[in-house]
């Protein structure tokens, strides 16, 4: 039986990798961002076999994320699966020089976007009586505070916390909830973060990543694929007694 | 799923976990090589499973070395994983524990399982992954069913696991735990009193069931296998969330 499964930033970086793992997996898979781009992404993926669409919405907008929720619900098979990925960096200011707009931004989409998005999917997976699983991706820099990155540290480790109030609350229903911590994965905001040493440092960008690698015990960076297995294990039934629970997904760098 | 390796070696093969893991990685394909000091067991796991066996206790270092060698002749390869799931639970208040019980519990449940990591990553090839098991009972403190010995090395494995992640990273081997809660295997003394067992499970345990050996044999064969290859020293609770509630 084909199931479906939301995945929130899909467009592009870890979201596009996760959406389509589990397009390869058998899912339905509808794509949500708030870049146009997830149409294209969407097509690409989409192999014919499975329902796959891509649809646009900023998960600030908690009325929205209703709105296309129940659009999914009616156009696709039963919603098991939701990965909310989407999420920004947000400043890199000290938090004492941090503008309370910048700040409450990144709790917006970070922190209230996974809530609206789950507020929207759970009545449909309590409905279905099928159950369910819900991913959250939340970050290293949740586990563990930056000097720079307080916002974004703020809004991950609070992103946890909420999954594992959810997977309490949640658990007498079969909804599972879970979260996955990235470690220093090769994307976009990842390159943005990595010119910010080349440039403090005034050192090439290929060293300043180079620099970032040798804190790595496993040696290289995550890719999208490391964290779309992770996703696709937590959305199957092979992790049907895992709750509450946050996978690092770091190459060991969290012990160093 | 994908990606497996090509064999496993597995401890405390002869019952529970160890043997669900045989089992799961013998459906997937894979070469595999139980170890149990309990023979008996172990006939039964290579009967139910196909799985290659011998008969060793890990708390004796010489026969371990022979044991891991022995597998590597079985396989005719180098070890790919290990699933160390050897492992005794006694339950005892700590004013009744000699330092002998200790010990000895210490090297059955870290000393064992240290010296099957060990010799496995030796011979190991690149990309290998060993799962160490620890318990939901290193997070926290039982009046119930103490078992002070078995708490603190079970949290001697989190430990371990985290050191040799970090040691063994630039040869390729991950390793990594599974940290089970509630588990219904010969281990659990919990279900011989049915009442006690259900308010456990009310109050203790948000998915209000037991887990069983085979979904902590999932969780190992996700950490064995290639889908995990950028996950090394992590601790992979399966409790039912028991240990967020």
């Amino acid at each position: 039986m084909t199931r479906t499964a939301i995945v929130t930033g899909a467009a592009r970086g870890l979201g596009r990798g996760i959406a389509t793992r589990l397009v390869a997996d058998g899912w339905a898979v509808a794509l949500i961002d708030q870049s146009a781009e997830v149409f294209n992404t969407a097509t690409a993926l989409g192999d014919g076999t499975q329902q796959v669409s891509g649809f646009v919405l900023d998960v600030s907008a908690p009325q929205v994320c209703m709105d296309v929720v129940t659009r999914i619900a009616d156009e696709f098979p039963e919603i098991a699966g939701l990965v909310n990925n989407a999420g920004i960096g947000g400043p890199s200011t000290l938090v004492h020089e941090t503008e309370p707009d910048a700040f409450r931004r990144v709790i917006e989409v970070n922190l209230l976007g996974p809530f609206h998005m789950a507020r929207a999917v759970v009545p449909h997976m309590q409905g279905h009586g099928l159950g369910g699983s819900i991913v959250n991706i939340t970050s290293i820099l949740g586990q563990q505070g930056e000097s720079g990155t307080g916002p974004y540290s703020a809004s991950k480790g609070g992103l946890a916390l909420l999954g594992q109030s959810m997977a309490m609350e949640l658990a007498p229903d079969g909804i599972r909830v879970n979260s996955i911590a990235p470690g220093n994965m090769l994307t976009v905001m990842h390159e943005e973060h990595v010119q910010g040493i080349a440039a403090a440092q005034q050192i090439s960008y290929g060293e300043a990543l180079a620099q970032v690698r040798a804190t790595i015990p496993l040696g290289r960076h995550g890719t999208a694929e490391d964290i779309a297995n992770t996703a696709l294990w937590l959305l199957s039934a092979d992790s049907s007694y895992v709750t509450g629970q946050t996978i690092g997904v770091n190459g060991g760098v969290i012990l160093t | 799923m994908s990606s497996m390796p090509s064999n496993v070696i597995v401890t405390g093969a002869g019952s529970g976990i160890g043997r669900a893991v045989c089992d799961l990685a013998r459906q997937a394909g894979l070469k595999v090589f139980g170890i149990d000091r309990d023979s008996q067991g172990l006939s039964e796991t290579a009967a139910l499973t196909g799985a290659e066996v011998m008969t060793c206790d890990v708390t004796y270092e010489t026969g371990v070395i022979s044991a891991i060698s022995a597998a590597e002749q079985y396989f005719g390869e180098s070890p790919a994983a290990l699933v160390a799931a050897a492992g005794v639970y006694r339950i005892s208040p700590a004013f009744d524990i000699s330092a002998a019980a200790f010990t000895d519990l210490v090297n059955i449940n870290v000393v064992g399982a240290f010296v099957t990591a060990r010799e496995v990553a030796r011979r190991a090839s690149d990309g290998a992954s060993i799962v160490l098991i620890a318990s939901m009972a290193y997070e926290g403190g039982d009046t119930n069913e103490p078992a002070a010995h078995y708490t603190a090395s079970k949290g001697a494995i989190v430990s371990l696991t985290r050191q040799l992640a970090v040691e063994w990273a630039d040869r390729g081997v991950r390793v990594n735990a599974v940290s089970p809660g509630v588990i219904h295997t010969p281990m659990l003394r919990l279900v011989d009193d049915p009442v006690k067992a259900a308010a456990y499970l009310e109050n203790g345990v948000p998915l209000k069931r037991f887990g069983t050996a085979v979904e902590v044999a999932q969780a190992c064969m996700f950490l064995v296998s290639g889908t995990s290859s950028y996950i090394t020293g992590a601790i992979l609770p399966v409790d039912g969330g028991a240990t967020i509630s």
